[in-house]
C-alpha cells in the first residue's frame, strides 16, 4: 500500500510540473479567443513550429534553444501581427467559420511545411542539461519538467501584470469584455487583435522550446496540444489567470496518471477523454465568467 | 466661416445590413447646450447616435463637429475630436473593477496626461464611486453603474457627451438624480445630446429636443414648447 | 415542354446520367477511370453530407473521420465474425449513426467554436483507442494495429464501383429531398440565426440532432464501401485529418451552403488527390494553401461565384433592355 503511494507520488509531482507546458500553450490560446472570439486551431501547430525552429537552430548553429528564445519570441510576435493582419482579420471579416478553416488550413500548412523541412521523424531539443535531474523527496524530476513550471510561473505573473497595469493591456481586457465598447473609448480594434496575436505567438515561441526540451514531438503533435489548451481554457475559464493556471496543472496531472495507469496510450487518451467530459459539464469553467 | 454650431448632421441616410434606417437626418447641437433626441424604441434613435461616433457611416450627407468633417471617422477615432459616448445599457466592462472603467476612458492619448484630475473631477460629482472604486463593475447597482457609465465618458476630458438611454431600468428618482448631475456638467462646459425613450422626463430637463419616428426627424424646437404639441402629448403622454 | 416536366428535369437528367455510369463498366474503361470515379463518388457523398452539416445546419463538425474510420472498422469487423460484406457496409452506416446519437449528447451542448474543438477530439479518441484495442482476431502480421478485410476476394472493381456510385447519387438525391422538405426549411431558418428560429418554433435541437445523424450514416456507409475496395484499415490512416480535409476542400471549393457545391468541389478534390499523389507530402501543403485562399478570395466557392456571375450578367442585361426602352 505504502509502495502504491509512493509510486504515485512521481506522477504526481511530475504531472504538476509538466502541466506548467500546458499553462502556458492555453494562454496564449486564450488570449486570442478572450479578443476575438476566435479559436486559433493552428495554436498548437505554431508551438510545434516553434519547436522546429529551435531544433533547427540547435541542431546547425548548437544555440541553446532557451537563448534562441531571445531571438524567436520577437520573431514570433511580428509573425504573430502579420498572420493576424492579412489573414485572420480577413477570414473574420467574411465570417466566423471562415476564420475558423482559414485558421485550419493554416495549421495543415504548417503541418506539412515541417514535415517537409524535417522528416516525420520524431524529435527533441537535446541539450547538455536535458539529462539533468534532480530530487524532490524520492521523486527523481527532470530538469526540463521543473523549467516548465517555472516558466509557466513567470509567464502567467508576467502577462497578468501586463493585461493590469499597462494601457495596451487593459484596452486588450476591455475589448475582450465588450468590444464595440472599447472601440468607444477610443481603443483601436484592429491594433488591439493584433497584439493580442502577436503575444500569443511570442508565447507559442516560448511553450515550444520548452516542450520540445520535455517531450518528443512530430509535425502532427501541434493537434493534441491544441485540444487539451482548450480543455484547459474550459476547465480553468476564460479569462481567469488562476483557472488557467489550475487547469493546465490538472491536465498535466490526468496526463501523467493516465500514463502510469495505461501506458503511452492513456497518456493521450485521458487527457482527451477529460476535454469532452469538462466541455459537456462546464462550458463556464471552474473560474470563468 | 464662424459657426456656433458645436455638431451638425446635415442630411444623412443610413444603412443598417442593406435596410434602411435613417432617412434624410439633420440636426444641429449648439455649445453648452442640453440637447434631446426622443422617439420610441425602434425608431432609429440609437442608430443615429452610432452613426455620430463613427460605429456605423451614412451613406449621404456629413457629420461635423467645431467645423471639422467627421463623417469617415472610425469609432476609435472620434473620442480624440472631443466626443465620448454613454453607450446603451452602460455599456461597462463587468470584470473591470470601477476605478479600471473608468481610466479606459482615458484612454487616449491625449486624456492620459490629465488622468488624476479627471478623475478627482468624477469623484466630486460621484462621490459614491470612489468608495467603490475597487468593486467589480458588475457588482454595482443600476443607478451606480450609470454613474460609472457617465464618469467614464467624462474622463477623456470631452466638448461633447452623448447619452444613450440612460434611464432604461433606473427609477425615476435615481433618474431625477442623474439629470441633476447633467445639469452640473452642463454648467462644467460639456455639451449634452441626450437620447430618450423616456420622453416626458427628458424634455424637461433638455434645452431643445428632436423627436424621431420610424427614421426621420418630425418634430423639433424648444423642449418645453414640445411638450404642449398636440402630437407628442397624443404619442407619447396619452392625453 | 409542360411545368411538370421542367420540374422534374433535373431528375431526369440523373436517372439518365446514373444509368449510364451504371453502364460504364460493361464497355470496358481504362483501369484509372474506375480510380477516379470510384473515389469521387465516395468523396461526393461524404462532401455532401459534410454540406448538410457545415453549410446548411451551422454544425462545423470536424469528425467526418470519426464516421468514416468507425464504419469501415465495422465492416471489417464484421467480415471477420464471417459477415457478408455488403451488411457490413449497412452496419457500418448504423454504427456510425449510433455514435454520432452517442457523442451529440456530449457536444451538442456545445455551440460555435466549443463544438468545432469538441468534434475535432473525437477521431483522435478513436484513432488511440483502436491502437490498443483488437476486437477480434489475433495481432496483425507485422505486429501493426490494422486489419485485413476478409472474404472479400470475390468482391470484384465493379462491384465496389455500383456501391459507390450507388451512394454517391443517394447522397445527391437525399439532399435534394432534405433542402425541399419542410426539414429544410427549418435548417435554413437555424444557419440564418438559430435563436430567432427557436423562438418562431422551430425545434432546432431535434433538426440538428436528424442532420449530424443522418450525415453519419451517410459517411459511414461511404467509408464502409471505401474500405471493403481498400481491402485494410489501419487506426492511423481511417481516422486521419485527411478525410476532413477532403470534405472541407470540396464543399468550401463547391460552395458552401450550395446544393451543387459539393459536386463541383468533389470534382476538383479528385482530381487534386491523383495528380498531387505523386507529390507525396506537398500535397497536403498544396491543399492547405488552396483552402486558405479560397476561403479569403472565393468564400461562396465555384458555384458561388458563377451565381453572382451570372446576376451581374442578368443585371446588365436588365439596364440596357430598360435604357433601350427610353
Amino acid at each position: 500500500m505504502m509502495d502504491a503511494i509512493a509510486d504515485l507520488a512521481t506522477p504526481l509531482v511530475v504531472g504538476i510540473l509538466y502541466g506548467g507546458l500546458y499553462v502556458v500553450i492555453a494562454l496564449g490560446l486564450s488570449l486570442v479567443f478572450g479578443v476575438m472570439k476566435v479559436i486559433n486551431v493552428a495554436h498548437g501547430d505554431l508551438v510545434i513550429l516553434g519547436s522546429y525552429l529551435a531544433y533547427a537552430v540547435l541542431t546547425s548553429r548548437g544555440l541553446d534553444p532557451i537563448l534562441w528564445l531571445l531571438l524567436g519570441i520577437p520573431l514570433f510576435f511580428i509573425m504573430g501581427i502579420l498572420i493576424q493582419r492579412f489573414l485572420l482579420d480577413r477570414a473574420f471579416k467574411i465570417s466566423a467559420d471562415a476564420a475558423l478553416i482559414v485558421a485550419f488550413g493554416l495549421s495543415l500548412i504548417i503541418q506539412n511545411v515541417s514535415q517537409l523541412a524535417w522528416t516525420p521523424q520524431t524529435r527533441s531539443l537535446i541539450t547538455p542539461y536535458s539529462f539533468e535531474s534532480f530530487q524532490i523527496g524520492d521523486v527523481f524530476v527532470p530538469l526540463a519538467y521543473l523549467l516548465d513550471f517555472v516558466m509557466a510561473v513567470v509567464v502567467v505573473v508576467v502577462v497578468h501584470l501586463f493585461l493590469q497595469r499597462t494601457y495596451l493591456g487593459q484596452a486588450i481586457t476591455a475589448a475582450s469584455q465588450n468590444r464595440q465598447t472599447a472601440e468607444l473609448m477610443g481603443i483601436n480594434p484592429a491594433r488591439v487583435h493584433q497584439v493580442a496575436f502577436g503575444i500569443a505567438m511570442a508565447l507559442a515561441a516560448m511553450a515550444g522550446v520548452f516542450l520540445g526540451l520535455t517531450f518528443p514531438f512530430n509535425p502532427t503533435s501541434g493537434v493534441q496540444y491544441l485540444v487539451i489548451a482548450f480543455g484547459v481554457i474550459i476547465l480553468g475559464g476564460l479569462g481567469s489567470m488562476v483557472g488557467t493556471f489550475l487547469g493546465g496543472m490538472i491536465f498535466g496531472l490526468s496526463q501523467a496518471l493516465g500514463g502510469y495507469v495505461w501506458g503511452p496510450t492513456g497518456q493521450l487518451l485521458v487527457p482527451f477523454l477529460m476535454v469532452l467530459v469538462v466541455l459537456t459539464i462546464r462550458p463556464q469553467g471552474l473560474f470563468g465568467r | 466661416m464662424p459657426d456656433d454650431m458645436l455638431l451638425r448632421v446635415n442630411n444623412i441616410d443610413v444603412f443598417y445590413e442593406s435596410l434602411q434606417v435613417l432617412w434624410d437626418v439633420s440636426l444641429e447641437v449648439g455649445s453648452g447646450e442640453i440637447v434631446a433626441i426622443a422617439g420610441a424604441n425602434g425608431a432609429g434613435k440609437t442608430t443615429l447616435l452610432k452613426t455620430i461616433s463613427g460605429l456605423l457611416h451614412p451613406t449621404k450627407g456629413s457629420i461635423e463637429f467645431e467645423g471639422r468633417d467627421i463623417t469617415r471617422l472610425n469609432a476609435y477615432q472620434i473620442v480624440d475630436e472631443g466626443i465620448s459616448q454613454v453607450p446603451e445599457g452602460r455599456g461597462l466592462f463587468p470584470d473591470m473593477t470601477v476605478l479600471q472603467n473608468l481610466f479606459i476612458g482615458s484612454y487616449s492619448r491625449k486624456a492620459r496626461a490629465e488622468r488624476k484630475e479627471n478623475l478627482a473631477r468624477v469623484y466630486d460629482l460621484f462621490p459614491v464611486l470612489e468608495i467603490r472604486e475597487k468593486q467589480l463593475a458588475k457588482t454595482l447597482s443600476g443607478g451606480e453603474q450609470q454613474m460609472v457609465a457617465i464618469g467614464r465618458g467624462l474622463m477623456s476630458n470631452p466638448k461633447m457627451m452623448i447619452i444613450d438611454e440612460m434611464s432604461l431600468g433606473l427609477s425615476p428618482l435615481i433618474v431625477g438624480d442623474l439629470f441633476r448631475v447633467l445639469q452640473e456638467i452642463r454648467e462644467r462646459g460639456v455639451t449634452i445630446l441626450l437620447v430618450e425613450q423616456n420622453v416626458w422626463q427628458t424634455l424637461h430637463e433638455a434645452d431643445r429636443a428632436y423627436v424621431i419616428e420610424t427614421g426621420r426627424i418630425v418634430l423639433s424646437g424648444n423642449a418645453l414648447e414640445l411638450t404642449e404639441e398636440e402630437e407628442i402629448r397624443n404619442a407619447y403622454f396619452g392625453t | 415542354m409542360g411545368p411538370t416536366t421542367r420540374r422534374y428535369l433535373p431528375l431526369i437528367w440523373l436517372g439518365m446520367a446514373t444509368v449510364l455510369l451504371a453502364l460504364l463498366p460493361m464497355i470496358g474503361i481504362p483501369e484509372l477511370w474506375f480510380l477516379y470515379l470510384f473515389h469521387f463518388f465516395v468523396f461526393l457523398a461524404a462532401a455532401n453530407m459534410w454540406n448538410l452539416l457545415a453549410g446548411y445546419s451551422g454544425l462545423l463538425a470536424l469528425c467526418p473521420a470519426a464516421f468514416i474510420g468507425l464504419a469501415g472498422y465495422t465492416v471489417t469487423i464484421m467480415t471477420w465474425l464471417e459477415i457478408p460484406f455488403w451488411v457490413g457496409i449497412v452496419a457500418g452506416g448504423a454504427a456510425a449513426a449510433t455514435f454520432s446519437m452517442v457523442i451529440s449528447l456530449s457536444v451538442f451542448r456545445l455551440r460555435g467554436i466549443y463544438f468545432a474543438i469538441g468534434t475535432l477530439v473525437v477521431p483522435e479518441i478513436l484513432r488511440l483507442v483502436f491502437l490498443r484495442w483488437r476486437p477480434v482476431g489475433g495481432d496483425f502480421s507485422g505486429g501493426g494495429a490494422g486489419y485485413l478485410v476478409k472474404g472479400v476476394e470475390g468482391v470484384t472493381r465493379e462491384h465496389t464501383y455500383w456501391l459507390a456510385l450507388a451512394i454517391g447519387i443517394a447522397s445527391i438525391i437525399l439532399i435534394g429531398v432534405i433542402l425541399r422538405s419542410k426539414f429544410g426549411l427549418g435548417l435554413a431558418a437555424i444557419r440564418d440565426n438559430d435563436v430567432s428560429a427557436a423562438s418562431s418554433g422551430v425545434a432546432v435541437f431535434r433538426l440538428k440532432l436528424y442532420s449530424f445523424v443522418i450525415a453519419a450514416f451517410v459517411m459511414g456507409v461511404a467509408g464502409a464501401i471505401f474500405y471493403t475496395s481498400q481491402g485494410y484499415i489501419e487506426p492511423n490512416s481511417a481516422f486521419e485529418i485527411r478525410w476532413l480535409m477532403i470534405v472541407l476542400l470540396a464543399t468550401v471549393i463547391g460552395g458552401i451552403g450550395i446544393e451543387a457545391g459539393p459536386f463541383v468541389g468533389a470534382i476538383v478534390v479528385v482530381i487534386l488527390h491523383f495528380q498531387l499523389a505523386r507529390y507525396g507530402e506537398i500535397s497536403l501543403l498544396i491543399q492547405g494553401i488552396i483552402l486558405v485562399i479560397i476561403m479569403l478570395v472565393a468564400p461562396q466557392g465555384i458555384t458561388g461565384l458563377i451565381r453572382d456571375l451570372r446576376k451581374q450578367v442578368f443585371s446588365a442585361r436588365e439596364d440596357t433592355m430598360a435604357t433601350q426602352q427610353i
